[in-house]
């Protein structure tokens, strides 16, 4: 028991204040940070020394500076951060699927008016007018079916663009994450906390599961690692990477994933989860599915107008050639739905006439035209032309409401999984302030003992004196 | 549970993002007056009405085929009833010249306005709608009815012009011309053209020839006899009395002339074999200028009929000579009726006398033929004017029923579609304090931290 201990106590003290508040300081600074935890110092009592037969406290000690997390929070975050990248980027691109067709107008209402405009032939089968309309109308058709395909081409595109957006991102992420992985085995093998570097690297992490539905855990040096779909993305210090150059047949791009060893394959099928799971679903499965079914309603129409027309005759007594211009296969049809350049030359050759005997007054095969609005067409399961578009974007509209009824669902979750972790991982700044204004006290009441162990000091030397 | 800024402004920042999107959303309602602005709305009503609209847009089109095919009933209705007014007027002209006080310069007029009336009719059996014959049948392209070398020609077709006025019903619009004014396929068929030349080459005496058809029963019971014993000459008179007497048998037809004045032939028969007969025709001596008071004035040379034994005429064993009516006292044309034009038939009725059993008689050049034929053809306009009136009415109820229909589903699919404009404006209202509320409690709840109350 001397004055030099009592000195001593204040100077440690006066450290671990400085600590604690260096480590409030850092935490205010941070307050803002995305996925930054608050650290704390833990502060104990130092080990008393046993003098004259009493324990006698030595002070204060710093044991660590330690990260509050909520480790099941985190671990839950990571998972939802998936799932909500996966139903964000179908919310989205459904929702870009339904713009393409609008609710009024469009394919159905230029179906409408090409069946009208053939009313209005077989009302006056020799009219130039009429005739006229008639491929203007059949062409408007084309177009709108056409624009619609092309629409959803460019919407694939889109899609396509974000995925290799999203791939070039991941690229630039993994190797970050390996070398934070390396850093915290290295910090903490040592014994230290490495906290910052594991709030950066729960950020980063957090990223590759949205955007691929990645599982990561944690070996027992502290390092990720990470797999998606038996792929290994991150493990340790090795890391994998995607190419994003290679095309496949649809001209889409394929993901391309290289191993740590540099070996590579197209893993395309794979990735099922998050944003790009999501995106190479809807580019390859919803949205390709409604080309399709646009291609085949496409074909349908032209073949079932042609079969029609070929039966007629037309106003120069000669039978009737191809109404639309023929497509050969449902693939691409809906990008070719056009009147057959003889016919858009001379709209003689609109065969209205089911008997080359009776020109120019046989407005039977218009009627027949006509009646192919309520005929049943077996190339589309036997319903007729506009249900059958209807059934195609019928889908459409209830996938794009239940996409977006998850999307939120899923949200709802995270931000609850986000209140829980930042519950425990956040900083408030009032606590941090009221924090300052204790360490602050204690470093005063510190400074204030080593001022009394001097006087003290002077004292005893007065004595002497 | 610790809270801290950080979950504070998150949740404003939740909070604000949903509030202004349901603002957003409830004013793209206002701003487009519809409920249903992107499929996902709401799947099911885009659906429906997407269907209804369809039907509105056929329902549209059924009722633009009946306003187009209106002009064309309307113009056939107009044709007929000129074409009923002509008849009517054709046979005032005839009755007014029939009998014998008319001249002939009065008949020579009423011919011609009877030629105007024909052509009048045979322009409007070419009338146009639209670029369009309206008699033609499908070959509308071309006048239907031309001036051949025997009469009106038609040379459109049967096709029947329809426009659909439901998905499962169509109208008719065109009557053919051949059935309205030939009577082509129509039971009693008239030809209203034909009866109407056939009335004016009547009245100028140009009418064709008459022609006669006598059945004749065979009974093999009746004794064949000598035959006629009276000289047989055109000319020859004999008292009716002695003329009975020698014959087995008589009927009595009754010819018109161009006056329209109807004269008796007394057709008389005598047995002259098993199946042969000698026949003889006579007029009454009043008919005939100068003859004798009294008497039977013979018209035709005798002829001779031969019928094989199943009762069939036999052509080639008979003679039939022709008959004709000249010198009429009423100052007529002669009535010539060809040989040609007399047909025979016989019939064997074993349990009746012989005798004429039936006859007919064509006398296309009688006016009081004419007039039969007049009141055919106007009874077969009539009732084609009946059927457009028909096909009128129909299409009225139809295009009635169909602004019902396209007014119910354009309502049906209001409903669907269209935004509630009071809840609309209400929800507006109702989001905008929600998200001005949400504003101020966001900008009262972040500004204050302990630092404001520290220094």
């Amino acid at each position: 028991m001397s004055i030099l201990s009592t000195l001593s106590i204040a100077a440690q003290a006066l450290k671990a204040q400085q600590l604690a508040i260096q480590t409030t300081g850092h935490n205010l600074a941070n307050s803002a940070t995305p996925g930054y935890s608050r650290q704390r110092v833990d502060l104990v009592s130092a080990a008393p020394t046993f003098e004259g037969g009493v324990f006698v406290g030595q002070g204060v000690d710093v044991e660590a500076i330690t990260r509050v997390v909520d480790r099941f929070a985190e671990a839950e975050l990571l998972s939802q951060n998936g799932d909500v990248g996966y139903s964000e980027a179908q919310s989205q691109a459904l929702n870009s699927l339904q713009e393409v067709f609008p609710v009024t107008g469009g394919i159905n209402g230029a179906l409408s008016e090409f069946f009208s405009a053939l009313s209005d032939l077989a009302n006056n089968p020799a009219g130039t007018t009429e005739r006229i309309a008639v491929t203007a109308k059949a062409n408007a058709l084309g177009d709108s079916i056409a624009l619609t395909r092309q629409n959803l081409t460019s919407l694939q595109q889109n899609i396509d663009q974000d995925i290799q957006n999203s791939l070039a991102r991941l690229n630039v992420v993994l190797p970050q994450i390996a070398d934070l992985n390396q850093k915290i085995a290295l910090g903490e093998a040592t014994g230290a906390s490495a906290n910052d570097f594991r709030d950066k690297r729960q950020v980063l992490l957090q990223e590759v599961v949205q955007l691929t539905g990645a599982t990561t855990r944690e070996d027992e040096s502290g390092q990720s690692i990470v797999t998606v779909g038996g792929l290994l993305l991150v493990g340790g210090d090795r890391y994998a990477s995607f190419q994003t150059d290679n095309l496949n047949p649809a001209g889409f791009h394929e993901v391309t994933y290289v191993a740590p060893d540099g070996s590579a394959f197209d893993a395309t099928g794979l990735i099922s989860k998050g944003k790009i799971g999501a995106a190479l679903q809807a580019r390859d499965g919803q949205v390709q599915d409604v080309v399709d079914g646009l291609d085949q309603f496409a074909k349908a129409l032209v073949d079932t107008v042609n079969a029609q027309h070929a039966l007629g005759f037309d106003l120069n007594g000669d039978a009737g050639g191809d109404f639309f211009a023929p497509v050969a296969a449902a693939a691409g049809a809906a990008a070719n739905v056009k009147v057959a350049d003889a016919v858009a030359a001379d709209p003689r050759l609109i065969a209205a006439a089911a008997s080359a005997d009776a020109l120019p007054g046989d407005n039977r095969n218009a009627l027949a035209l006509v009646g192919l609005r309520s005929a049943s067409v077996a190339a589309l399961g036997g319903q007729t032309l506009e249900n059958g578009f209807l059934a195609l974007i019928g889908t459409v509209g209830s996938q794009v409401d239940s996409a977006q009824a998850r999307f939120e669902f899923q949200q709802d979750l995270l931000s609850q999984t986000q209140a829980r972790r930042e519950s425990a991982s956040g900083v408030n700044v009032d606590e941090e302030m009221i924090h300052l204004i204790q360490f602050q006290r204690a470093f005063e009441a510190s400074s204030l003992l080593v001022r009394t162990s001097d006087a003290m000091y002077q004292s005893l030397l007065d004595m002497v004196k | 549970m610790r809270v801290t800024q950080q979950t504070i402004s998150t949740q404003v920042l939740d909070g604000l993002q949903r509030a202004y999107q349901q603002l957003a959303r409830a004013q793209e309602i206002v701003t487009t007056g519809r409920r249903i602005n992107h499929l996902a709305d709401d799947p099911l009503g885009t659906a429906r009405a997407f269907n209804l609209r369809a039907f509105e847009d056929a329902v549209s089109q059924y009722k633009r085929n009946i306003d187009n095919a209106n002009p064309v009933l309307a113009e056939s209705d107009a044709v007929l009833g000129d074409a009923v007014s002509g008849l009517t007027r054709a046979k005032e002209l005839a009755l007014s010249v029939a009998n014998d006080t008319n001249s002939q310069t009065e008949r020579q007029a009423a011919a011609e306005e009877i030629h105007a009336i024909l052509q009048q009719l045979l322009a409007e059996a070419n009338t146009q709608v639209d670029n369009r014959f309206i008699f033609g049948g499908f070959l509308n392209g071309a006048a239907p009815f031309v001036q051949g070398a025997s009469g009106i020609d038609y040379v459109g077709d049967n096709g029947e012009v329809k426009v659909q006025t439901s998905a499962t019903h169509t109208l008719t619009t065109n009557l053919i011309g051949s059935q309205v004014f030939q009577g082509a396929g129509v039971s009693g068929g008239q030809g209203v053209f034909d009866a109407l030349a056939d009335l004016e080459a009547v009245l100028r005496g140009t009418a064709p020839a008459n022609a006669l058809g006598l059945k004749v029963n065979l009974d093999s019971n009746l004794a064949a006899g000598a035959g006629f014993a009276e000289a047989d000459a055109v000319g020859t008179e004999a008292a009716p009395a002695a003329l009975s007497a020698e014959a087995d048998f008589s009927t009595v037809v009754t010819v018109f002339d161009d006056h329209g004045q109807a004269h008796d032939l007394h057709v008389l028969f005598a047995k002259t074999g098993a199946a042969t007969f000698n026949y003889r025709v006579f007029a009454e001596s009043n008919d005939i200028a100068g003859a004798t008071p009294g008497d039977w004035y013979q018209v035709g040379t005798q002829g001779t009929l031969a019928f094989n034994p199943d009762g069939s005429f036999n052509a080639g064993g008979s003679t039939v000579s022709d008959i004709t009516l000249a010198g009429l006292a009423n100052g007529a044309s002669d009535i010539a009726i060809a040989g040609a034009d007399i047909a025979f038939s016989g019939s064997t009725h074993k349990d009746q006398p012989s005798a004429v059993i039936a006859q007919t008689q064509t006398n296309t050049g009688g006016l009081q033929t004419q007039l039969g034929r007049l009141d055919a053809a106007l009874n077969q306009v009539s009732s084609f004017r009946t059927v457009v009136g028909a096909r009128q009415n129909s299409a009225q109820v139809s295009s009635d029923a169909l602004t019902v229909l396209k007014d119910r589903a354009t309502g049906q699919r209001s409903q669907i579609e269209d935004a509630d404009v009071i809840a609309a404006y209400s929800d507006f209202a109702r989001f905008q304090s929600a998200f001005q509320a949400a504003l101020q409690s966001a900008a009262q709840v972040i500004q204050p931290t302990l630092l404001d109350f520290l220094t």
